[in-house]
């Protein structure tokens, strides 16, 4: 009896305490489990992202890389799994490529949206990265401001040399995630074409004597006098055309109000106006008032000193464009004054400098000065700050020794004695492309629009 | 003839039993708080693996299918303080099959399940760079009737994305961590936080984190925002 009783506490004691602790280690094995295996998941996962996005960093590299204008169809010839094939990376991950495009016609060029689904999977793993890129193909007459550095090498220029040596051997930043084009491309910087327009002259003769006509001057076929002259036309002001040198001109912002001061041969002028809207006023009282101005300056000369007044050159929706046969030097930055609330409108650059006289050189001579655009800050100690689209049909020179330049740069020629960092900003849409390629192909776009985890059961 | 047990020996017996019944109770209560000790903390590691699995799913999502739109939206796609963190991104894409013209109230899609009624979208079109939040009303078939009507001219292929935009919080009071989803209430997410902690690191486009429970565990680490990277 006593050792029954014995037996009976000690099976109880024993049963319990192994059941606590069987209960504990199968409880705490469980959870260990469940650590391990969401480690593993985590593990298996992240190897897979680094495979796809080190297959995407190549994948851009290789589309880069490519010489895309030599496809006439690229969005076929080129995008398709004979190029870039399913493939299998060293960690045993699947990455399988499909191809689709939607073309999306637009006035002066096509542009071709190349959606490319890439899925990456291993075998061992429910886990799947499913992304999806965008490749936006241009082709046709593209403007130039659409490019952040557009150096159009002529053909006289022996020794071919790849964007990226000649960037670095001219200490140019390219700051966009856009491709720069340096070669010799077809391209349409149409001074006449952009005249004509400008100055409303109907047929295609561009000569002094339909100048002269446009601004009330008898018939003749000699060059207007020097001078400031406004081309208005059905209560609009289409341009201002300036004959001669400019020895100053400069650029000031104040209450979404656009103040340019122009100083020829020492006498200074005004003119105030609101961008896209009716309000105009200048020194001359028959263009004052409520007149709509396009915004258009041509100079048919050199501007000696382009400059901005106070904090800001330019109001946030002026578009101005300012057209230079001979040397436009800019003295300072040029930069948006503060932006207000223009919230559904993405920045774009206020000016747009024109520079150069080819197929103009029977009619303007940009007072004997070559044309070209020089970067000459007064101020040498800080960094000058550029919110300017370029386009100059000659030749691009940098005196600062650090230029920043947010908007596009198309040149023929370059020098520059610092660094030039370029930020590209799009110019508005022209109305008119007279500043484009002639049939070019053009990756303006690599997106990657999204990576994201699929789940199978 | 059996003998009963002594007085003595009733008493040692007595005494032996009481020692081994003290030393059993007080083992077992010692193992039983033990257990809920380790099921509590298995349980709260359980919940903040949870909780940074989440974080850190909505973090890579976070700009997934915005990035296009984004230059122009009036919005950041990612905002944070140090004890809150929102981030918004695309739950799916479609693109309008015809053209739609300002002031339109109903726009024509792929038929998508993703895009239900009182859902947010944002419609864009990149080449005339406009771009407009809206809500849908109702869906008919490929159809979407919207709350608004467009601000713009949308041609056709111009772009539609289904929203959502993620909240986190951190109660310190209540010491909890609390999501919301859209236009819905913060829910509890993992409770006894006792502290939080979120910075944004724009160049390189991740988050650091730090996630307090109950002044004993801490979590910590970074997290990439995959879908912040264009190139």
């Amino acid at each position: 009896m006593k050792n029954k009783g014995n037996i009976l506490v000690s099976v109880v004691f024993v049963t319990f305490l192994a059941f606590v602790g069987i209960s504990l280690l199968t409880f705490t094995v469980m959870h260990t489990k469940i650590v391990r295996a969401r480690t593993v998941k985590l593990v298996k996962t992240d190897r897979i992202y680094q495979d796809l996005i080190y297959h995407l960093h190549h994948f851009r590299e290789k589309v880069f890389n490519e010489k895309i204008r030599e496809f006439s169809q690229p969005e076929q010839e080129y995008f398709n799994n004979t190029c870039f094939p399913d493939i299998t990376t060293q960690n045993q991950h699947q990455i399988i490529h499909s191809f689709d495009y939607v073309e999306i016609p637009k006035a002066f060029y096509t542009k071709t949206r190349v959606i490319v689904t890439l899925d990456a999977s291993s075998g061992t793993s429910s886990c799947c990265l499913n992304s999806q890129v965008f490749i936006d193909i241009l082709s046709g007459k593209i403007p130039l401001t659409m490019f952040p550095f557009f150096m159009n090498r002529g053909t006289e220029d022996p020794i071919p040399v790849d964007a990226e040596t000649f960037l670095r051997e001219n200490n140019v930043i390219n700051k966009s995630d856009k491709k720069v084009v340096i070669d010799d491309v077809d391209a349409e910087v149409s001074m006449h074409e952009f005249l004509i327009d400008a100055l409303k002259i109907t047929g295609t003769n561009l000569s002094w004597r339909e100048i002269r006509e446009k601004f009330g001057f008898p018939p003749s076929d000699e060059p207007i006098p020097p001078g400031i002259y406004f081309l208005v036309e059905d209560g609009i002001l289409e341009a201002i055309f300036i004959q001669g040198d400019i020895e100053r001109m400069i650029f000031s912002a104040r209450d979404q109000v656009q103040k340019i001061r122009l100083i020829k041969n020492t006498v200074p002028y005004e003119l105030y106006y609101k961008p896209k809207e009716t309000y105009f006023e200048c020194w001359d009282y028959s263009v004052t008032g409520e007149i709509l101005y396009q915004e258009k300056i041509i100079v048919n000369g050199s501007v000696w000193s382009i400059e901005q007044e106070s904090d800001g050159a330019f109001v946030e929706l002026s578009d101005i464009t300012l057209l230079v046969t001979g040397k436009a030097v800019i003295r300072s930055n040029l930069e948006t004054a503060e932006p207000y609330l223009s919230l559904r409108q993405s920045k774009l650059s206020n000016l747009k400098l024109v520079c150069g006289k080819e197929h103009l050189e029977h009619l303007f001579d940009g007072g004997g000065t070559e044309s070209g655009v020089v970067i000459d800050n007064v101020d040498k100690t800080n960094p000058t700050d550029l919110q300017v689209s370029v386009i100059v049909d000659g030749k691009f020179t940098n005196k600062d020794q650090d230029l920043k330049l947010s908007g596009s740069l198309y040149c023929k020629d370059l020098e520059n004695t610092g660094t030039i960092e370029i930020n590209h900003i799009d110019a508005a849409v022209p109305e008119n492309n007279y500043f484009s390629t002639m049939d070019f192909k053009y990756i303006n776009q690599f997106l990657i629009h999204f990576i994201e985890e699929v789940y199978y059961d | 003839m059996i003998k009963g047990f002594s007085i003595l020996e009733l008493i040692v017996a007595l005494t032996i039993g009481l020692t081994i019944l003290v030393f059993v109770i007080s083992n077992v209560s010692e193992s039983t708080g033990h257990t809920k000790r380790i099921i509590g903390s298995q349980e709260r590691m359980e919940s903040i693996f949870h909780t940074v699995e989440m974080i850190r799913s909505d973090l890579t999502k976070c700009g997934m299918r915005l990035l296009e739109p984004a230059k122009f939206l009036g919005f950041p796609l990612f905002v944070n303080s140090d004890y809150s963190f929102k981030v918004i991104y695309g739950m799916d894409t479609e693109m309008l099959i015809d053209d739609a013209a300002e002031s339109a109230t109903v726009i024509t899609i792929n038929r998508n399940d993703f895009f239900r009624k009182g859902k947010r979208i944002v419609i864009y079109d990149p080449d005339n760079r406009n771009y407009q939040i809206n809500e849908i009303q109702a869906v008919d078939g490929d159809q979407l009737t919207l709350t608004a009507g467009l601000q713009d001219d949308y041609p056709k292929n111009s772009s539609v994305v289904v929203v959502k935009e993620v909240e986190y919080k951190h109660y310190a009071e209540q010491n909890t961590l609390k999501r919301k989803v859209n236009k819905g209430y913060f829910q509890p997410l993992i409770e006894e936080v006792t502290d939080f902690y979120v910075k944004f690191f724009p160049e390189s486009c991740s988050v650091l984190y730090r996630i307090e429970v109950n002044k004993k565990e801490q979590i910590r680490g970074y997290i990439f925002m995959t879908n912040m990277v264009t190139r």
